[in-house]
């Protein structure tokens, strides 16, 4: 074969990766239109695109607008967030179960929660008329939990870098950690009352319809700088997953990259968790499904994550919202009940983890 | 083109390496030669720039690896380490990682002709767009050295490339390095632990004893007393075919 062949096979090979993105892409947008249609109340798509013209006359003006565009937007802006935190970890903790929850950040954010709803009296809680337990102070609860989930990965780079921050020491740091903050809710959770129980497990519930459209700018602008980030340092990523050593003989420092992309996913997730509350699932499965296809190029993998995961957790919501209608699940329950067995499913397959 | 200037490592309190020193040329291959724990992969590690020694220096092209930074040290030295696993990306994305440090923004038309043409030279091209988890212990090997050639550098360093291989891909690995050692003008540096390899493809030997320099030179230097006083072994050199045949005694 000759050299002229293989640029051209590699240039077909990349041709057919972006045509994959083109159309992870294109689904996406399918299915964003999908999920403002149907509902409680099923929406024409002619009403749809009339509302979108911000035809106020729409009678689904605001039925679009101040629902579900924003639960749609919130939805691919936490999966996004999400799918390319899991990408990011799972290469610099080499670990392909590394998520943004292996590292305790969830349990953080629930004790942050906890805490607030417990000791700070932001659980003043209610029964609504159809037995909804809500949070009167949702704010302080979601400052608390991203305090929490901010705390944890402090913890664990500090604890790491005692020694020597390699991957497994941060996943160890991470697996104590998911333990004591578990313990220390639990505790929390033992002096309560019934109804700040009930609202701290509400609260843990991931319900993409806690973020409003003010939630759903901070979770965007808070993703942006780090996927600007993670994008910009693409090839370091490739080089990383052929170890340390390997990555820093081409130039890369890997201590820096290493926390500077645990601090950036912690972020997104971080966010992400205090608005929404615990969604799992996303950030493990999203890029693994996609190396099925495009492999583990990191050029493809951080903007196809970050898409994948808009759309897995969008489609997710759908589901939750229409499978027990006029009962609107929370879309964690959904994502970790297609998530597992998705999961296990790929562990079978195997090759690729 | 490579010089190690009175270099000394310790991690902690334990000493490894004390006041090494010697200057390599091009176009030769130099094995690292010592029983294990001797210090030739944390010496490998000082040169490719990877630890930094207590003491004393290594220069490249007269000028110390501190000057030229990590940057520029990547486009002048590969290193590959005692064990490598495969990824989940072709072979050809596994070669053309080795121009990261020549890459600007994008993958130039140029990466990918210099990918392309190492590819042929190390005969991967049927494999080119395989998985490198998919490949054999040997082809992986050959991938690596194509990745380390890709970076384009002047001195190569190995740290057991042939450890994990059969005796066919041993030799066919070695002769691969020879080969491009020659025809690239590379200094290459190689820790091996077998004997008889080394005498077979060498041209510089560096016998490595509890962190110093036993001895370095070329064939001559590797003689039965020289074993015997590194590796703690009664050995016989022969001659078989023109070529050092190393022996170990039985008693």
């Amino acid at each position: 074969m000759s050299c002229v062949d293989l640029n051209q096979q590699y240039r077909g090979a990349i041709l057919k990766k972006t045509v994959f993105g083109i159309v992870i892409f294109s689904a996406l947008l399918v299915i964003l239109v999908m999920s403002l249609a149907v509902g409680s109340l099923t929406i024409p798509i002619r009403e749809i695109i009339s509302a979108l013209l911000v035809n106020k006359e729409s009678p689904f003006y605001y039925v679009i607008w101040d629902l579900r565009l924003s639960r749609a937007f919130g939805a691919v802006i936490a999966g996004a967030g999400l799918g390319v935190a899991g990408a990011i970890m799972q290469n610099v903790l080499r670990n392909p179960l590394a998520s943004p929850f292996t590292i305790g950040v969830s349990q953080g954010a629930a004790f942050g929660a906890a805490f607030a709803i417990i000791v700070l009296g932001a659980g003043q809680t209610h029964m609504t008329g159809n037995e909804m337990v809500t949070l009167k102070t949702p704010y302080l609860v979601a400052s608390c939990a991203f305090i929490g989930s901010l705390l944890t990965v402090a913890f664990i780079l500090v604890l790491s870098s005692l020694r020597n921050i390699t991957a497994e020491s941060i996943i160890l740091a991470g697996v104590a950690l998911s333990a004591f903050f578990g313990a220390a809710t639990m505790f929390l959770q033992y002096f309560a009352s019934d109804m700040q129980v009930a609202a701290t497990v509400f609260w843990t519930f991931g319900d993409i319809g806690k973020a409003g459209w003010r939630e759903n700018a901070g979770m965007f602008v808070t993703f942006l700088l780090p996927f600007a980030y993670f994008l910009k340092k693409r090839w370091d990523f490739n080089a990383l997953q052929w170890g340390d050593e390997v990555a820093q003989s081409l130039g890369v420092r890997v201590r820096r990259l290493r926390i500077m992309s645990l601090i950036l996913s912690a972020l997104i997730v971080s966010v992400a968790t205090s608005f929404l509350g615990i969604i799992g699932f996303i950030g493990l499965v999203s890029p693994h499904i996609l190396r099925f296809v495009i492999g583990s190029d990191y050029r493809f993998l951080v903007p196809y994550s970050a898409l994948f995961g808009g759309l897995l957790l969008l489609l997710s919501d759908i589901v939750a919202r229409t499978v027990m209608a006029p009962v609107v699940l929370p879309v964690g329950i959904i994502t970790s009940f297609a998530g597992a067995p998705l999961f296990l499913y790929l562990l079978l397959r195997g090759r690729r983890m | 083109m490579l010089r190690v200037e009175s270099v000394s490592f310790a991690y902690g309190d334990k000493k490894v390496l004390s006041d090494v020193g010697f200057e390599l040329a091009e176009g030769e291959v130099s094995s690292l030669l010592g029983v294990n724990g001797s210090g030739k992969t944390t010496l490998l590690k000082i040169i490719s720039g990877l630890l930094k020694p207590q003491k004393g220096k290594v220069i490249v092209d007269n000028k110390a690896i501190e000057e030229i930074g990590s940057q520029g040290l990547s486009k002048t030295v590969a290193y590959m380490p005692q064990k490598t696993n495969g990824v989940f990306c072709t072979v050809f994305d596994a070669v053309l990682l080795g121009r990261k440090p020549h890459i600007g923004l994008e993958v130039s038309g140029h990466d990918i002709e210099t990918t392309s043409r190492i590819i042929n030279m190390l005969g991967l091209e049927h494999y080119a767009f395989k998985y490198t988890t998919e490949l054999s212990g040997g082809e992986l090997q050959k991938v690596v050295i194509a990745r380390a050639l890709a970076q384009e550098p002047k001195i190569l360093l190995l740290d057991e490339p042939i450890s994990h291989l059969d005796i066919k891909n041993q030799m066919e690995v070695m002769r691969l390095l020879v080969d491009i050692t020659k025809t690239m003008n590379l200094t290459t540096v190689i820790v091996l632990h077998d004997l008889n390899m080394a005498m077979r493809f060498a041209d510089k030997f560096l016998l490595l004893k509890d962190g110093e320099v036993y001895a370095y030179g070329d064939r001559d230097v590797v003689t039965p007393q020289a074993i015997r006083d590194v590796y703690r072994i009664n050995v016989l050199v022969a001659q078989y075919m023109g070529l050092s045949v190393v022996i170990p005694e039985l008693s």
